[in-house]
């Protein structure tokens, strides 16, 4: 891979990364450093990406996902990713002003397994089968996990129906 | 209790929750520091990655090396006249030559 390739690729995929390690993290300065990693990945071994496999969005997202469990680990708050039982959770009080931050709210307390997926099928919009991949899981738990987080979800944020029915 | 929300409203929700708008200015730069690298800086960081079979027979070779060295017996040291390329002298005989001139 030459460098400008490199940048190329850079260019075309840094927001995603990004924003999916933002998410992941709830932290801007975590979501650096996790897309520096995850390209530099890419820069020393581009080997480990096979284009016969799929396109490089997914695989980015997924060294991004592993660099993110890292961090967790690395930080002694890391959750195992089998939590996939539905957890009761109160709903939370509607922010009239801000529902992005309710929203937010809402997917930071799910557990990291349905966290992910959620994430990566709503907001990167991958295939389930891509999801998969990634979550080094079944398809048919990527569907049970975005399942679980969507009932959590309706669940946290049933206070924001009218709003979201006036908006819709 | 309230009614649970669908799915469509649950999406009309979703997109609520914006990722930050671009990635920090100082991003690119900092990867790309890290990208250039000066070829020499391999010196001390570098690493060559060495199948462990290769790795562990290099390293036989070299302690077996290292036995045949220090086990092998001394060679003789050569005599200092033989070692100059000059033999010893077994019998000395001076031949005396007498000139002619004598001193007044």
């Amino acid at each position: 891979m030459t460098e400008q390739q490199f940048i190329a690729i850079f260019r075309e995929h840094k927001q995603s990364v990004y924003g999916f390690a933002w998410r992941m993290t709830g932290s801007l300065t975590a979501a650096e450093d996790v897309t520096q990693d995850c390209f530099l990945a890419l820069w020393r071994s581009p080997d480990r990406y096979d284009p016969l496999r799929g396109p490089l969005r997914p695989f980015l997202l997924g060294l991004a996902r592993n660099l993110v469990l890292k961090r967790w680990r690395a930080e002694g708050r890391f959750t195992a990713l089998e939590d996939e039982d539905p957890v009761a959770l109160p709903s939370l009080p509607a922010f009239e002003n801000d529902v992005g931050l309710a929203v937010a709210d809402a997917v930071a307390r799910l557990p990291p397994a349905q966290r992910e997926v959620l994430i990566l099928a709503e907001y990167e919009e991958l295939r389930l089968d891509e999801i998969a991949a990634i979550a080094g899981v079944e398809v048919s738990a990527v569907k049970s996990r975005l399942h679980r987080a969507r009932e959590n979800l309706w669940r946290m944020l049933s206070n924001l129906r009218d709003y979201a029915r006036t908006i819709e | 209790m309230q009614e649970p929300l669908n799915d469509d409203e649950l999406k009309v929700l979703l997109r609520h929750w914006e990722a930050p708008a671009a990635v920090p200015a100082g991003l690119k730069r900092k990867l790309m520091s890290q990208v250039r690298v000066p070829w020499w800086t391999w010196l001390w960081k570098g690493s060559v990655p060495v199948p462990a079979p290769v790795a562990l027979a290099v390293l036989l070779l070299v302690g077996a090396l290292f036995l045949w060295r220090s086990s092998a017996p001394p060679r003789p040291a050569p005599e200092a006249g033989i070692q100059a390329g000059l033999d010893p002298v077994k019998e000395w005989k001076p031949r005396i030559v007498r000139s002619a001139y004598v001193a007044q």
